[in-house]
């Protein structure tokens, strides 16, 4: 009976994610499309258990704690808002599932927050107007175009001060543009360095620069004697007349109430969740996908706030990039860390890439596509969700990959690159052949398929024209002199999720019938379309600011 | 009401003798160290805290130096933030001890470290 119940909350919330997504009604969606009718049929009999709504509690006889405002995970968003609120006078505590702070955003390998800054004029970068800026999020591929256009123009016109704020907190950020998604050039992408080695640059922390702003931000919170409860995930909100009290945490002595005005959810996306996934993504693209995130990431404050009747949307959307070359089955669906070792890297290259059937299938040139990674989901759709990217002796070393295929961000060779290229040689997972005949066998294709694009591919090569799918000549460089070098890489992973809680203007969690429940606050990828560090760090600033001025009686 | 007050007795016993049940492993009773030392005598036991463990260990500043020779180094890694995580995370004293990177780090890019 339970199940049947839900089954039709989630017929009825499909109908209408798909309906709100594509404008037409919900019967219209369900009327000619019978295989979602099949779906939802299908997955009546499939329970989610870890997907389901997290109730609230009621008070306890005394609160072990008592604060302001709560601050539900220590990732960017979280140690943004927490920072900001108790700069504004309130008494703030943090909580935090993990051993440590910093959540994903430490994972990130920088941020494109950087616009209309001070720091973007001192490098006499262009200097863009707030509609322009609002543009560039929306046309960038990712989540951000689907946060709430009165939202949107908050956080893009509070990330200057936001970035400003952050370096006089002592976060050094590196003057070259790392990032630069768009043609335009925009020298948008900056990231934090060693504040203790500067001269290293950005190539130090590579590729998790992110520490940067979550190590200040911590280092900030405790000046402030923000108290954080490390290794205490929240468990449930706690609710008086449906008001927010308080929260209750589940740390090793126990579970802990913590009494406040205010609760700022900033758990982070699902990603680590797989009921949650399987609940909400359509399969094929979870399919040999695993997790960037930590292993924290499941979900909890969309869970906790879904218990008190929260509109959730966009669930179904996933970032992908590729499954790299050391995939493996077993880390499917889990927590790992994987993502910069140098086969994965070398996948990543704008080399010849080509499936199963030993064809070439893409501009291996594209970074950016729907779900950020183009490369990413044009191999996940390959037979398997498998592909081969292939060098010769001309192409392996780093310095001839940084001089021919001119890689930026992830696909930038780490400092470990010399050292591990011969032990992946060695282990079989970069193969090495002195003949394609031979590189075919090892990668157990069809050697005359082989033969037969590796000499197209350098036909067009020697042409300076992409024929065939139209990469830049200046990436092509022809696989012609031994020994030939091939990477597998198979499935794809996800960076994070984009759904999350509605929010209105002042970041408030809306209920069903779309109006704010008292109390409770939300930022970072915890609200739907939020999941970007350029995104967490204002809007943490914006909730945490909201927060505070709303339980400390302040006029706006 | 003497059977009760059997029962109660049996119960009571019972049930200090589950609170007070020596752990099947103690590493540190090879030192000769007191339960008490590490979780003082208050109730329920739970994990010591970073400082405790620092009284006899030395803090992370110390183990940081202690293991520099390590790659990585475990007390200096990369994700920890500025806070020193619970000693008790990798280093059990009642079972096996395990290293928490490779929680996430797997396969191959587990790190082979001896965690004593």
């Amino acid at each position: 009976m339970k199940q049947e119940n839900n089954s039709a909350k989630d017929l009825s919330r499909r109908s209408f994610l798909k309906s709100s997504a594509v404008g037409v009604s919900a019967t219209a969606v369900v009327a000619v499309t019978p295989s979602l009718a099949s779906t939802a049929a299908t997955s009546r009999k499939v329970s989610h258990p870890e997907a389901e709504p997290l109730a609230p509690v009621a008070p306890p006889l005394k609160w072990d704690f008592e604060a302001d405002i709560v601050v539900v995970g220590a990732g960017g968003a979280g140690m943004s808002a927490a920072v900001t609120a108790a700069e504004a006078g309130a008494k703030v505590i943090l909580l935090e599932k993990n051993p440590w702070c910093g959540g994903d955003t430490s994972l990130t390998s920088g941020a494109e927050g950087n616009l209309g800054s001070r720091m973007q004029k001192r490098i006499g970068a262009p200097q863009l107007t707030l509609d322009q800026r609002v543009q560039y999020w929306i046309a960038v591929p990712g989540p951000t175009s689907f946060v709430n256009p009165t939202m949107l123009r908050q956080i893009v016109a509070e990330q200057g001060p936001t970035f400003d704020w952050l370096e006089d907190m002592g976060v050094r950020v590196c003057e070259d543009v790392v990032f630069d998604w768009l043609p335009e050039k925009l020298g948008i992408g900056h990231t934090p360095i060693d504040p203790e080695h500067p001269e290293e640059g950005w190539q130090r922390w590579h590729p998790m620069n992110g520490r940067g702003f979550t190590r200040a931000l911590e280092k900030r919170a405790r000046e402030l004697k923000i108290p954080i409860l490390l290794e205490s995930p929240a468990s449930a909100l706690v609710t008086r007349d449906h008001k927010i009290v308080g929260v209750a945490a589940k740390t090793s002595e126990g579970i802990r109430h913590i009494g406040a005005k205010a609760v700022i959810l900033t758990t982070g996306g699902f990603s680590a969740n797989k009921d949650m996934l399987t609940k909400y993504v359509p399969a094929r693209r979870i399919e040999d996908v695993r997790t960037m995130s930590y292993p924290g990431a499941t979900g909890d404050g969309i869970r906790m706030a879904q218990g008190l009747g929260a509109t959730v949307d966009i669930m179904d959307e996933i970032e992908r990039w590729d499954g790299g070359a050391l995939w493996h089955p077993d880390s499917v669906g889990e927590a790992h860390a994987w993502y910069y070792a140098t086969p994965n890297q070398l996948v990543r290259q704008k080399s010849l890439t080509v499936n199963l059937q030993a064809q070439r299938f893409f501009d291996e040139s594209i970074i950016l596509g729907y779900h950020y990674s183009y490369q990413g989901a044009a191999s996940q759709s390959q037979k398997d969700h498998t592909s081969f990217t292939l060098f010769d002796a001309d192409c392996i070393s780093k310095e001839d990959i940084i001089k021919k295929f001119r890689p930026f961000a992830c696909e930038y060779p780490t400092r470990w690159w010399d050292e591990q290229f011969p032990k992946y040689v060695a282990d079989g997972t970069i193969m090495k052949a002195d003949t394609i005949n031979e590189l075919a066998g090892k990668m157990g294709l069809d050697p005359d398929a082989l033969t037969k694009s590796v000499n197209r591919y350098n036909e067009l090569c020697d042409k300076k024209h992409d024929d065939d799918f139209f990469k830049a000549a200046e990436y092509m460089q022809p696989i012609r002199r031994p020994s030939f070098y091939a990477v597998k890489q198979r499935g794809g992973t996800m960076f994070n999720t984009w759904g999350g809680l509605v929010v209105d203007d002042k970041f408030h969690v809306l209920d069903k019938a779309w109006k704010a429940i008292p109390g409770l606050f939300v930022a970072g990828e915890n609200a739907a379309g939020g999941a970007r560090v350029a995104f967490c760090l204002p809007a943490g600033r914006l909730a945490g600011r909201n927060a505070a001025n709303e339980v400390l009686g302040k006029s706006v | 009401m003497n059977r009760l007050r059997i029962v109660f007795v049996v119960l009571a016993l019972a049930a200090s003798s589950v609170a007070a049940a020596a752990p099947q492993q103690n590493k540190h009773a090879a030192k000769k160290v007191s339960c008490e030392a590490c979780h003082g005598v208050a109730n329920p036991i739970v994990a010591p805290k970073v400082e405790q463990c620092s009284t006899c260990h030395g803090d992370y500043k110390k183990l940081k130096e202690d293991t520099k020779n390590i790659n990585p180094n475990p007390h200096d890694a990369f994700h920890l933030g500025n806070g020193d995580i619970r000693c008790s995370l990798c280093h059990k004293n009642h079972q096996e001890s395990t290293l928490l990177c490779n929680q996430c780090h797997v396969q191959s890019r587990k790190f082979d470290i001896r965690v004593p």
